[in-house]
């Protein structure tokens, strides 16, 4: 069940650049002298090409013209040399004190020397290039790594892979921080391709805080693949910042029985962010609630397209979908709500709310509900709107300057979304994010 | 009375139990099987179409030729031999424009028994055998590719109302039809619509004049009743400056193990300050429970909001067809215009309906209204698909939608494909949508105060689909409620 359709092959310029790319960096890619792990790229190679790089007329990308907007591909980071980075300078201070275990990817390469996670207790962590030396360690580590389908994303990430963060925690096992995985696509005009996998065991909980930044022209493209067991429960922030910078990231999450999943994204900026998923209930009675917000002004284009799908009966999801947007940014949130035969009893929600701070600004929306159950309840809402007349008169004749009163509402509009971030260094983290997007203007 | 129809309805528990299914015996007068460029003169040609219309069938026909059916559409059929089909056939005794006097019996009694009034004294009795008297409905009987008769002609003639099949509009008011023809839908639109335009044989033309209010409700009512033949018509409704009009379309056909294509244009226009209100009960037949047969319906109609303040609104009920493809829109120019949608769909048995609206919000101050109810059962797909767009003009542009699916069965699939798209600041648009069953409760409501099932389902459903027979002129009002219970009879349990 996936939001993607066929996409019809065409070797026209723009899968010639990636496709050139790989023919220039292949031989120096983690392990190219291992066959398995070249059989591994190539078939997502092939599988990108299959479907060449996506355009308007791709249902799933009608409102991302990736063929208009990406119309240059960078050499490729992370193979040699090593980048000088400030995790503070790069992240911020408050989201750099969070007290977590860290894996730190900087420039397409993991840095042991900046991350902590190394070792923490119930945590087996290992970089993805570190599993590629040999046949025998590649053999077992890519079994579990298969290929999405149709995620042209998924198809960069793997085929490019510098890195990336392995993690599993043991059933039963109870993190007592988070962890924290920072990327960093630090030089300018460089691409950087990460594929990471989380697996949390029956009953264990975690959370995990995913920051990523771009300086300059960066081009970064990712996949992750979660997989919560039975009864376990995972907390999961994502935030993206940047700004002249690409970003693509892609994700599965499947949720065992009774598993929790509480996903919170946060995109501010970015020339162009497109962050799509699924997430899946593989067995009964979990549940999701999805929360997340964009902010972007300038020429920024953030993209949030999301397929929940409920494969399985009694299963319950929430999304709540906050967008700001001023100058000639461009807002896109599509959401689909599947619920497949069988899945009965299921609860879905959904609600999309656009603020449209300028009339250059453009929200696109597309919340989807698929059903083939009839014992449900599924509802989605959506609006786009201006900010409330009223609310602001209301502050100005309590004295409050009109600057200022706009920046509380809008606050209050994405703290909505984001105000369910119980981690407290996170959630001043975010305010703090939020408060300066809003300064800045 | 209503106990004796609901054991009835009941007593008949079939998809299959389709009232409208029989045949007409009746010669006719076909074009030559198969579609070419001869096809498209020979239609003209027994239209006595001018040199102009030829051409502008032919430039839709060649470029028709270089499209590709569309698929975007969540419905599945097998492709469509466009070489196979008659595109044309008349009844041989309605080959020449005549008075209600002089038309073939047999096609009288056919629009008797589906209960459509041609004689001018007679009324529209809103259920059979219901002494329900309603006021009178001009009306336009479209019998496969040509119209057979248009009541109260004269009537409408005095206050200055041009009601008539579009081929007789084409040769008495040649100006206003070269205007407007093609205008809200043009020649490229899409597949069908640019098929349509090739082969197009007849519908209703409707103008109304600057400040009238037409004094009756006007009425087409479709019929398609030749084997292997597709139809093909075209409506056009025209409302000048300040007038008003309420038009409505019916449709049924014969039941046969073949599909039919009915592949409709409709063209509305609304200058300043002028109201159309366009109602649709579509009941073409559905197939059988094996999902052989049915029309597959592949229409486009669209409303140009075209003057300040003017407004258009649809109202549709969809039972029918065994495929409907069909997006009811609205363009939104003029400054101050409104368009709204009503729509009830329902399918059963194996019917797929993809159905839906599109308001497309481009003068200042314009505002829309969407309310869709689905209600899928048995084994159907029922599907909407909609746009909401605000262009960058559009100031101050307002949209509600609201479309609910309602789940009868755990066979049948319910599905929404809303768009938004806002590129104004000034635009509100609001969207709310939702899937559910009937609620165990309201049913142990209902049951415990004796009524069966299938009274409480239909009580039930007629509740669910309020909002939109409200909008429904009162004489379909009756009939509607009906469809709607038998539709989905055999469908609980």
């Amino acid at each position: 069940m996936t939001i993607h359709q066929a996409i019809t092959a065409a070797a026209t310029p723009s899968e010639q650049r990636f496709l050139d790319l790989y023919a220039s960096v292949c031989g120096r890619l983690p392990g190219a002298d291992v066959p398995a792990v070249r059989a591994w790229r190539e078939e997502a190679l092939d599988a990108f090409a299959a479907m060449g790089v996506p355009h308007r007329r791709v249902e799933a990308w009608k409102y991302t013209d990736l063929r208009a907007l990406m119309t240059t591909v960078h050499p490729l980071g992370g193979i040699d040399g090593s980048e000088q980075v400030e995790v503070i300078a790069s992240i911020g201070r408050a989201l750099a004190n969070i007290d977590s275990y860290r894996a730190v990817f900087a420039g397409g390469k993991f840095r042991a020397d900046l991350s902590t996670i190394q070792g923490a207790p119930g945590i087996s962590f290992a970089p993805l290039c570190s599993k590629l030396k040999s046949e025998a360690d590649a053999g077992a580590t890519l079994a579990a790594l298969p290929l999405p389908e149709r995620d042209i994303i998924a198809a960069l990430s793997t085929a490019f892979a510098t890195s990336g963060a392995l993690i599993s925690i043991a059933p039963g096992q109870k993190l007592d921080r988070p962890i924290h995985i920072i990327v960093i696509a630090s030089g300018e005009a460089n691409a950087y391709a990460l594929r990471h996998a989380v697996t949390l065991g029956d009953g264990a909980e975690a959370t995990i805080i995913e920051t990523h930044v771009g300086a300059g022209a960066a081009q970064a493209w990712s996949y992750t693949a979660l997989d919560i067991g039975k009864g376990a429960t995972l907390k999961h922030a994502r935030l993206t910042q940047s700004d002249a910078a690409l970003h693509l990231a892609s994700s599965t999450v499947t949720l065992g029985e009774g598993a929790i999943y509480e996903p919170t994204h946060a995109a501010i900026g970015g020339a162009l962010t497109r962050s799509e998923g699924t997430i899946r209930f593989n067995g009964p009675n979990a549940r999701t609630t999805y929360n997340a917000a964009i902010l972007a002004r300038g020429h920024s284009h953030v993209d949030f397209t999301l397929v929940v799908d409920h494969a399985a009966p009694h299963c319950e999801s929430r999304e709540l979908v906050k967008v700001v947007l001023d100058d000639r940014a461009k807002g896109v949130f599509q959401g689909k709500v599947a619920v497949q035969r069988g899945a009965q009893k299921t609860d879905g929600k959904q609600m999309a709310n656009a603020l449209l701070l300028s009339n250059d600004a453009e929200f696109d929306s597309k919340p989807e509900l698929e059903i083939f159950a009839d014992d449900v309840v599924c509802g989605h809402g959506a609006t786009a709107g201006q900010l409330d007349e009223d609310l602001m008169f209301y502050l100005k004749s309590r004295g409050i300057p009109e600057a200022q009163a706009r920046a509380l509402l809008i606050a209050a509009f994405v703290g909505a979304a984001l105000d369910t971030v119980d981690n407290e260094g996170l959630h001043a983290a975010l305010d703090e994010k939020v408060a300066a997007w809003l300064a800045a203007k | 009375m209503a106990e004796q129809d609901t054991i009835e309805r009941v007593s008949e528990i079939d998809v299959d139990k389709y009232k409208y299914g029989f045949t007409t015996d009746i010669e006719s007068v076909r074009a030559p099987k198969g579609l070419s460029e001869d096809t498209v003169r020979f239609i003209s040609a027994k239209k006595g179409e001018p040199e102009w219309l030829l051409e502008w069938r032919l430039e839709a026909y060649r470029r028709w030729r270089t499209m590709e059916e569309p698929t975007w559409a969540r419905v599945h059929y097998q492709k469509i031999d466009y070489d196979d089909l008659y595109y044309y056939s008349a009844p041989k005794s309605a080959e020449k424009p005549k008075s209600l006097a002089d038309v073939d019996p047999e096609l009288l009694r056919t629009y008797e028994k589906l209960g459509i009034p041609l004689r001018e004294q007679a009324v529209l009795a809103g259920v059979e055998g219901a002494q329900v008297t309603a006021p009178r409905v001009a009306v336009d009987a479209v019998f496969d590719s040509v119209s057979v008769v248009t009541t109260f002609k004269e009537e409408l003639g005095r206050a200055g109302v041009i009601f008539c099949p579009i081929s007789e509009a084409v040769r008495d008011h040649p100006e206003l039809v070269r205007k407007y023809l093609g205008s809200v839908v043009p020649t490229s639109d899409n597949y069908f619509a640019t098929l349509n335009s090739a082969v197009y044989s007849d519908g209703s033309f409707v103008y109304v004049p600057e400040g009238v209010r037409c004094p009756m409700e006007l009425s087409t009512y479709f019929r398609i009743n030749e084997q292997n033949t597709g139809q093909f018509e075209r409506t056009l409704i025209i409302a000048d400056k300040g007038s008003y009009v309420s038009y409505l379309e019916g449709c049924t056909a014969p039941m046969r193990d073949e599909n039919q294509l009915h592949a409709a244009v409709v063209e509305l226009i609304a200058l300043d300050d002028a109201e159309i209100k366009y109602s649709t009960v579509q009941n073409w037949y559905p197939g059988d429970k094996e999902g052989k047969g049915g029309i597959y319906n592949f229409v486009t109609k669209r409303g140009d909001c075209r003057g300040r303040n003017s407004k258009i609104s649809w109202t549709q009920v969809e039972t029918g067809s065994a495929i409907t493809w069909k997006y009811p829109s609205c363009i939104l120019r003029g400054d101050g215009s409104r368009g709204e949608f009503y729509s009830i769909a329902i399918s059963n048995g194996r019917q797929q309906v993809d159905s839906g609206t599109k308001m497309i919000h481009l003068g200042k101050n314009t505002s829309s209204r969407i309310i869709s109810k689905g209600i899928a059962a048995g084994r159907s797909d029922n599907t909407y698909r909609g746009l909401v767009s605000a262009h960058r003009r559009a100031t101050n542009a307002r949209n509600f939608t609201q479309c609910d699916s309602l789940l009868i069965g755990d066979q049948c699939g319910a599905h929404t494909v809303p768009y938004i798209e806002a590129k104004n600041a000034s635009a509100q648009f609001e969207h709310e949508a939702t899937t559910s069953k009937i609620s165990d409760d309201q049913l142990f409501y209902c049951l415990q105060r004796g009524l069966s099932q299938e009274e409480a389902v239909a009580l039930i459903v007629n509740g669910f689909v309020r909002d939109v027979l409200q909008q429904l002129p009162m004489e379909f009002l009756a009939e509607t409620q009906k469809l709607i219970s038998i539709s989905l009879e055999g469908s609980v349990g």
